[in-house]
């Protein structure tokens, strides 16, 4: 497979990086892992005319941990970095187990939590967790930086809020909640390079004094055209002590609240069934584990 | 139109003439005659194309040349010192883990990533390090195994360095 021409521009700093989507714009599309960009250029689903590559300018790569506030995650991070990294592990970790499953190890070297999040593809991995934990994005462009909820940024399929000028420079997780446990599960074909059909993060809090759900968030991938929230089935279980029941019923509302599609990876009927089915057991999982 | 380049190869400094969309695999194979890598899928799926950059592993078949200056890219080629086979080599041929051999250069280019991270990897750390390279001949068990033979005969390589 060959790719159509291209200008080839690498700038080695956030400022040059900015300067050179301001100058190209619509022409112009940036190159961080490749692994989804190059296959749509081949396919001829997208045709930049200019590439601009971001594996030079380091301060996109950066991991960044401040107790009590939160964690910053450039938008260069390698996959590969985000599944070894001990402060994710420790505190975000269904975006560690999110993190470790995409694709391959070759496609994890060399994809990025930046492109994971800006192609939008609703399979994402990377996002449902991140929108759990109440991501942001911070967002440059001529005009300056501005911040939004991921929740928000990522809009459908493959369409952030980004202009043609700006790009992703870092996503920040806040500090997570007190006692907060958190999982990712995903179902796919197989256990490895391979698309979700399914996957489902829950983060919460269970407050150990009286067993209470004090905080609770809940993202469904790959069955709608964004990471969305199961808002209906979060506040089945808010404020209350988590019975089987009421893990079935919020389990239940996941399956009703997504908006599956048919396509050659599952049916949306099967979809929503798998939802059901993974949102209780991820459910079970984390509200009976001691923070 | 070509731009003219330097990649650093095995430890070699080419001077080569890529068009910026050309892919390192294309280019290895087609201008450098460095054959060893192989192209299966030609989408980063079956990792026949895996190439080292930088000690990391990486799909050459969806990385552009052009990218790849200034970093040290390591292929099949490489691994063999002075005409002597590596640790990895000897042992794909000892457990008879080569049938046709198209996914071999991919498997060990692999296998040396892993265990350059992890000397001492369990076999489901094996099966997960190799995940992204497929074979359709051997059913992957002698390759598993001769990975698991890599890893003790580094091990004892490295002790025998040392003068143990």
């Amino acid at each position: 497979m060959s790719l159509p021409p291209i200008q080839y521009l690498a700038p080695q700093s956030t400022g040059e990086l900015t300067t050179m989507l301001a100058d190209h714009g619509e022409d112009a599309r940036i190159l961080a892992g490749g692994t989804d960009l190059i296959n749509m250029m081949a396919e001829k689903i997208v045709a930049p005319k200019i590439l601009v590559d971001i594996n030079g300018v380091e301060a996109l790569s950066a991991i960044d941990y401040v107790p009590g506030k939160g964690l910053t995650i450039g938008a260069g991070v390698k996959l590969e970095a985000l599944e070894k990294s001990q402060v994710v592990k420790e505190k975000y970790y269904s975006l560690h187990q999110a993190a470790s499953e995409i694709g391959s190890p070759q496609v994890r070297a060399m994809g990025t939590v930046g492109g994971n999040c800006c192609n939008a593809s609703p399979c994402a991995d990377t996002p449902p967790p991140m929108v759990t934990f109440g991501g942001t994005v911070s967002i440059i462009g001529p005009g300056g930086q501005r911040e939004m909820a991921l929740e928000d940024f990522i809009q459908g399929n493959r369409k952030t809020d980004l202009a043609a000028d700006e790009f992703m420079a870092s996503v920040f997780l806040p500090e997570p909640w007190e006692n907060s446990v958190s999982r990712f599960s995903a179902m796919g074909l197989r256990k490895a390079q391979e698309i979700d059909i399914v996957s489902v993060a829950v983060n919460a809090a269970v407050d150990p004094k009286d067993g209470i759900v004090k905080n609770l968030h809940i993202s469904l991938g790959a069955v709608a055209p964004i990471p969305m929230r199961a808002k209906k089935a979060e506040a089945l279980l808010v404020g209350q002590k988590p019975t089987q029941d009421l893990i079935a019923k919020a389990a239940e509302s996941c399956g009703q609240e997504c908006s599956p599609i048919d396509d050659l990876r599952g049916s949306a009927a099967y979809r929503r069934h798998i939802v059901k089915v993974l949102a209780g057991r991820t459910l079970n999982e984390v509200l009976s584990i001691k923070a | 139109m070509k731009q003219l380049i330097q990649l650093n190869v095995n430890g070699l400094v080419y001077d080569v003439a890529v068009r910026p969309e050309d892919l390192l695999l294309d280019v290895l194979r087609n201008e450098l005659a460095l054959i060893g890598t192989k192209k299966g899928c030609g989408q980063g799926d079956c990792g026949t194309c895996t190439v080292l950059i930088d000690g990391k592993r990486a799909l050459s078949c969806i990385t552009l040349a052009i990218a790849c200056q200034g970093k040290a890219i390591e292929t099949i080629e490489g691994v063999e010192e002075n005409g002597r086979l590596d640790d990895i080599q000897e042992s794909f041929l000892d457990k008879g883990a080569v049938q046709c051999g198209f996914c071999t250069p991919g498997m060990i280019m692999s296998t040396k990533a892993l265990l350059d991270e992890n000397p001492d990897p369990t076999r489901d750390e094996i099966k997960r390090g190799l995940s992204g390279n497929l074979c359709r001949c051997t059913g992957y068990i002698k390759i598993l195994d001769a990975v698991e033979e890599s890893a003790k005969r580094r091990t004892a390589s490295a002790g025998s360095q040392k003068g143990e």
